[in-house]
């Protein structure tokens, strides 16, 4: 196991560009990649190495993300969109709208999609993690990751398809 | 879905935000566990007790006594003192 130093100086980057996405708030990320941080190194000895270090690292952000969501859901703060009804449907004309959609509009995006999706999503396409390694960090069978994945797509392409979503 | 993935694909070349340099996350993460870095020791208020009582005891001794043997006594207490502070801090 990594001292604290290298665990920082090795793994902040990619760490902190998954907590960013997953909260779409630098400072959230910031306080969340430090919390990561002291309980990796509380809990080194849990670490077991047939994981990579990157793998223990966001699963133990992704903990963290899903803890404080559920926690601001409980107060009322930020509601869950389960249940949040969106246009469905796929023609040519919502595939030529999606094209002239900015990069924006998907960051903007993200943060909406249910925080199961939204984590298998960005570690897949952000971080390339395989399929039996998100299902490791998100601690879920490899078919359910692929069903979040496909769901997760299909979400965030009705998301974008929605006026306030999609960059003027 | 291919639009889809690759409105990703051009959001990931976009990049984000760096993270802060990486000794401000080392240090706000001590902090966060309570350690001290061994490179910037802080001194307690429990650790510099004893090293100022010794001291003061020494040079009661030297004005007032003018007793070698009493000095001698008081800086050897002083030094057994600081002992256990310099390897708890491992310096």
């Amino acid at each position: 196991m990594e001292t604290l130093e290298d665990l920082v100086v090795h793994h902040q980057e990619p760490l902190f560009a998954f907590l960013y996405r997953m909260c779409g708030e630098v400072n959230l990320a910031e306080e969340l990649m430090q919390e990561t941080f002291a309980r990796a190194f509380q809990a080194a000895q849990r670490y077991r190495p047939e994981a990579s270090v990157r793998t223990w690292l966001f699963s133990i952000a992704a903990n963290l993300v899903r803890d404080r969501w559920r926690r601001l859901a409980r107060r009322g703060e930020e509601l869950p969109l389960e249940d949040l009804t969106l246009p469905g449907g796929s023609t040519t004309a919502e595939d030529e709208a999606l094209r002239l959609i900015s990069y924006e509009a998907v960051r903007s995006a993200l943060p909406l999609l249910p925080i199961e999706q939204r984590s298998a999503l960005i570690l897949r396409y952000y971080h390339d993690l395989s399929y039996e390694e998100i299902a490791r960090v998100l601690a879920c069978p490899i078919g359910t990751v692929r069903s979040r994945i496909h769901n997760g797509l299909a979400r965030l392409r009705r998301l974008l398809l929605r006026d306030e979503v999609i960059a003027p | 879905m291919k639009e889809i993935e690759g409105l990703l694909q051009r959001d990931r070349e976009a990049g984000v935000p760096q993270p802060p340099e990486a000794r401000y996350t080392i240090a706000a993460v001590n902090r966060r566990l309570g350690r001290i870095p061994s490179d910037q020791p802080a001194q307690t208020k429990d650790d510099r007790l004893p090293v100022s009582v010794a001291l003061c005891l020494a040079l009661v001794a030297l004005l007032y006594f003018g007793l070698t043997t009493w000095l001698l006594a008081t800086l050897l207490l002083a030094a057994l003192c600081t002992v256990p502070i310099l390897l708890r801090k491992g310096a």
